[in-house]
């Protein structure tokens, strides 16, 4: 599979995900799909190691019963080989109150066949914890870590 | 073949960071540069937007006067024409405590005429945290 191809399924798999497709977005992705997106579980159980195609359809159901609203949108893609690589900024409104929480996704995909084989994804992820908890973080921790980078 | 413009940026980074050395960087990025590190300001001023390549290099030596990289691991890298996307898993040193910290990294980057025109950075922030305070942060669980 060319380059095209593959930056193509990448797209398709973000929009079926964020339109709520599990048939669609899990069609895109190997049976033995390994993803691991680098946040804290505790917060975001659909996150960390995940393996095999049905963890796509269970982080699709948790994200819909959490948030109202998702949209994305692809500010940066690159692909080379059976590589792909996203930036996506992403908006979810939560259900229990409204507020929409924001963030800026990258993404790396291996395809093996045309499909997923391997998701690898990372944030801003104290960020989307402060935004999640719905308070401030920075300032109970700034002096800490200042303090900690110091000694 | 020509070396990617990636290739060239990187060395020149890790020189300006480690030996403190620019002036290879500061040929390699447009006067009218973007650049985005996402994450809290507050806690570490050297993250956040800068324009202009006064602007990066005062960042650069910002990062140069935190941290030393002993490490780099190429991770995944997408290389096209004028642009790059990688993952890197880096190992540094923070100078003031001599904590180690162990990164991974994000960086998509856009060249014009090989000069660094944008460059977007993302960290998994939650964990860099903890590594500088040396201690988990304890987070309520959502079922």
């Amino acid at each position: 599979m060319g380059s095209d191809s593959n930056k193509q399924c990448i797209l398709d798999f973000l929009q079926a995900f964020y339109a709520g497709d599990a048939a669609a977005a899990m069609a895109c992705c190997d049976d033995e799909i390994d993803t691991i997106t680098y946040a804290p579980v505790d917060l975001f159980p659909h996150l960390g190691h995940k393996h095999g195609r049905a963890w796509v359809a269970e982080a699709i159901a948790i994200q819909q019963q959490r948030y109202a609203l998702r949209k994305h949108d692809v500010i940066f893609i690159a692909a080379e080989d059976s590589k792909v690589a996203v930036m996506t900024h992403c908006a979810l409104t939560k259900r229990n109150d409204g507020r929409v929480v924001q963030f800026t996704e990258a993404a790396f995909f291996t395809l093996h066949d045309g499909r997923i084989a391997q998701h690898r994804a990372f944030f801003d992820s104290f960020d989307l914890v402060q935004q999640v908890l719905g308070h401030d973080l920075a300032d109970e921790f700034a002096t800490s870590v200042r303090g900690a980078m110091e000694r | 073949m020509t070396e990617h413009s990636l290739w060239r940026f990187s060395r020149a980074m890790l020189r300006a960071i480690n030996e403190r050395q620019p002036a290879e960087l500061e040929a390699l990025i447009d006067d009218d540069v973007e650049w985005t590190v996402y994450g809290p300001v507050d806690m570490f001023t050297f993250l956040g937007a800068r324009r202009g390549k006064a602007a990066v290099l005062d960042v650069c030596r910002q990062i140069a006067d935190n941290v030393r990289i002993h490490r780099f691991d190429r991770e995944s890298i997408m290389l096209s024409e004028d642009s790059a996307a990688s993952m890197m898993r880096y190992s540094l040193t923070a100078l003031d405590s001599n904590r180690p910290i162990s990164l991974r990294i994000a960086n998509f980057a856009q060249f014009k005429a090989g000069r660094l025109l944008n460059m977007r950075v993302l960290i998994d922030t939650f964990d860099l945290i903890e590594q500088a305070l040396g201690a988990p942060i304890h987070l309520p669980k959502i079922a």
